[in-house]
């Protein structure tokens, strides 16, 4: 089956992730369709999300807006980065890569935004690969036919929700990422694949979400360059887990505890 | 660990020992027109429980003493048939009070079990004999009400009648009790809210009584030993509850109609932390940390609006009844019980956390 090409979603030009997962496939000669940018710069966009996580989440943002996505942490070593030289990976804008190799470049208010499913509709690409932009609602996913894969930072169907590199610590889980199909719920589409990576004496927990991070990537890379799922066992996803939500500040507290306990053990 | 958490509650514990009134018992709030007002009763008993614990953890005995003097002033006032009136002290006229009596008990019943002195067994099942005599056929009163029926929060009355039944082995106070439980579950409808749960039969609830109501069940529950009896019956109001909290970062609505529409431009903060107790209690029960991060969101909101240091000296570590000041839960004030519920869900907390990284340095990781 020939592969109709991918696009890639992001919430904001920097990226990391949707530029990783394009020059990837780009380079295993998978059609890049198109992108489409979420705009960070819309007021509804802040005022839900300073409701939602509070004043904090603006000093959060900031870095990832202007292209400082990870950890200030010197003495910690940054997998994402060495990921992107490993990979020949040195862009920094997905605009100037869309522009470099005259891919589509979509800037939108909304994911959910009308002109994004009309051009899902046009394009009718083989996958939609999600690498962020908010939740994903009915019109898109009715578009795509399913056909939108994720990257989640935990192991479904037990880890679902927000923070699931972090609560996959806490509730005792396997360090994994899932790559699964998007439906209406929050992360219960069927699981396509399930990754592992380990935790070392010397991570921290950025350095945890940075490994999660990349193994979510290689997990995208391989399964939308397919033009099909026939080589996976498909699971059906099972949504009766309590969704995870992001970690308050003291939980925080209590998962720095967890994480140098399970070192220390593992020492 | 938690240096915050621990701030916070010694600020608000050094407030609830400046609420000590002259008279006796505990202001029921502050006003910075007003000042502090009379001595509340109702909660002046509650707030008993709290002190003692905090002199357990912290070693206080400042903390043991005051709240041996509130029961001590508690006890002198009480009716000699048992109940306690309604209202501030002193009350305008006599006015028997179901539920400050039963409030009332929860600290004398606490003073009994710590200084295992037959005054306070006395005192307390005085009180509980007096509710329990006042119960009707149909598990309900009918005298002693607030705003003129039996809501569905008196579950918070049976729970104290349940440990003072526990204390004195009084199946009589115990039966009672099972009796008004098992009437107000009744009321609960299938989206989890309860029929009558707020101070007004068909307005919206305060989170204040919609938390007293549940935790009434939770904690007879517990005492019951028996979970499906009223526990398991709440454990879907206790999800939305949940739910809410983490949707909002831990800033729940002042209060919520029956169809759960919230009452949203303010936020009760006794019901915040109340509701955080309630997730603390059923965490206590099925070790989901989940729980805890909810609690611990709403406790969090709660510390945000508590002043810490400020030139007026009764407002550092004072817990407003709403955010913002102006909200209609308690405008303007500071009341003694959202300190209350505010220490208690600070204590709570770091004793959970601690047991459970006790648990993890123990288990194979």
């Amino acid at each position: 089956m020939e592969h109709r090409g991918i696009v890639i979603t992001a919430g904001f030009d920097k990226s990391i992730s949707a530029i990783a997962v394009a020059e990837l496939l780009h380079s295993q000669g998978i059609p890049i369709k198109g992108f489409v940018v979420v705009s960070p710069y819309s007021y509804s966009r802040f005022r839900k999300y300073i409701k939602k996580r509070g004043i904090s989440f603006l000093w959060e943002a900031i870095p990832r807006l202007i292209g400082y996505q990870q950890s200030a942490c010197s003495d910690s070593r940054n997998y994402v980065e060495e990921f992107r030289e490993e990979k020949d990976i040195s862009c920094n804008s997905i605009k100037t890569w869309a522009s470099n190799r005259s891919v589509d470049y979509l800037s939108v208010p909304s994911i959910n935004d009308d002109s994004v499913a009309n051009y899902l509709n046009d394009v009718e690409p083989q996958w939609l690969v999600y690498c962020g932009g908010g939740i994903i609602r009915e019109k898109v996913i009715r578009t795509m036919d399913g056909r939108i894969l994720n990257a989640h930072q935990g192991p479904l169907p037990e880890v679902r929700g927000m923070n699931a590199a972090e609560w996959s610590i806490l509730l005792d889980k396997n360090q994994e990422v899932t790559i699964h199909l998007i439906d209406q719920g929050i992360d219960t589409g069927d699981i396509i694949t399930l990754l592992s990576y380990s935790i070392t004496s010397d991570d921290t927990i950025n350095t945890i979400r940075d490994k999660a991070k990349v193994k979510g990537i290689e997990g995208l890379v391989e399964v939308a360059s397919k033009s099909s799922l026939d080589d996976y066992n498909l699971r059906q996803n099972n949504s009766n887990y309590r969704q995870c939500y992001i970690l308050s500040d003291t939980m925080k507290e209590l998962l720095h505890k967890k994480l140098n306990l399970v070192q220390k053990k593992k020492v | 660990m938690y240096d915050n958490y621990r701030r916070h509650l010694n600020k608000t514990i050094q407030w609830l020992l400046k609420s000590n009134h002259t008279k006796g018992g505990s202001s029921a709030h502050f006003n910075p027109v007003n000042g502090w007002s009379k001595p509340y009763p109702e909660t002046t008993g509650y707030i008993i429980p709290t002190l003692i614990e905090y002199s357990h953890q912290y070693e206080d005995l400042k903390a043991k003493q005051v709240a041996y003097n509130f029961a001590k002033w508690l006890s002198d006032i009480q009716h000699e048939t048992g109940y306690w009136n309604g209202g501030l002290y002193p009350a305008k006229k006599e006015d028997p009070s179901v539920f400050n009596t039963g409030q009332i008990l929860f600290g004398i019943i606490c003073c009994y079990k710590e200084a295992d002195d037959l005054k306070w067994r006395k005192s307390a099942q005085k009180g509980a004999k007096w509710l329990a005599d006042s119960i009707d056929s149909e598990g309900l009163w009918n005298v002693g009400h607030y705003t003129g029926f039996n809501p569905t929060y008196y579950t918070r009355v049976a729970w104290p009648m349940l440990l003072v039944a526990n204390a004195t082995g009084d199946d009589f106070i115990k039966d009672k009790a099972v009796q008004v439980l098992d009437k107000l579950i009744k009321r609960k409808k299938a989206n989890g809210t309860f029929w009558g749960w707020g101070f007004e039969k068909n307005k919206p609830a305060f989170t204040h009584t919609i938390a007293y109501t549940i935790r009434g069940f939770i904690e007879a529950s517990i005492l019951l030993e028996d979970w499906d009896r009223y526990g398991s019956k709440v454990e879907p109001t206790l999800e939305k509850l949940y739910k809410l909290s983490e949707l909002n970062n831990g800033r729940l609505a002042g209060a919520y109609d029956y169809e759960w529409q919230p009452t949203d431009y303010y936020s009760c903060l006794t019901g915040n932390v109340q509701v955080a107790l309630c997730l603390m209690r059923w965490y206590q029960l099925n070790g989901d940390l989940q729980l805890l991060n909810a609690a611990s969101k709403l406790i969090e909101f709660v510390n945000d609006t508590q002043f810490m240091n400020t030139p007026i000296n009764a407002l550092n570590g004072a817990v407003a009844g709403s955010k913002p000041i102006w909200g209609r839960y308690m405008m303007g004030r500071y009341p003694n019980w959202a300190a209350k519920f505010h220490a208690d869900a600070l204590m709570l907390f770091l004793e959970l956390s601690k047991k459970k990284e006790k648990e993890w340095s123990t288990a194979e990781l």
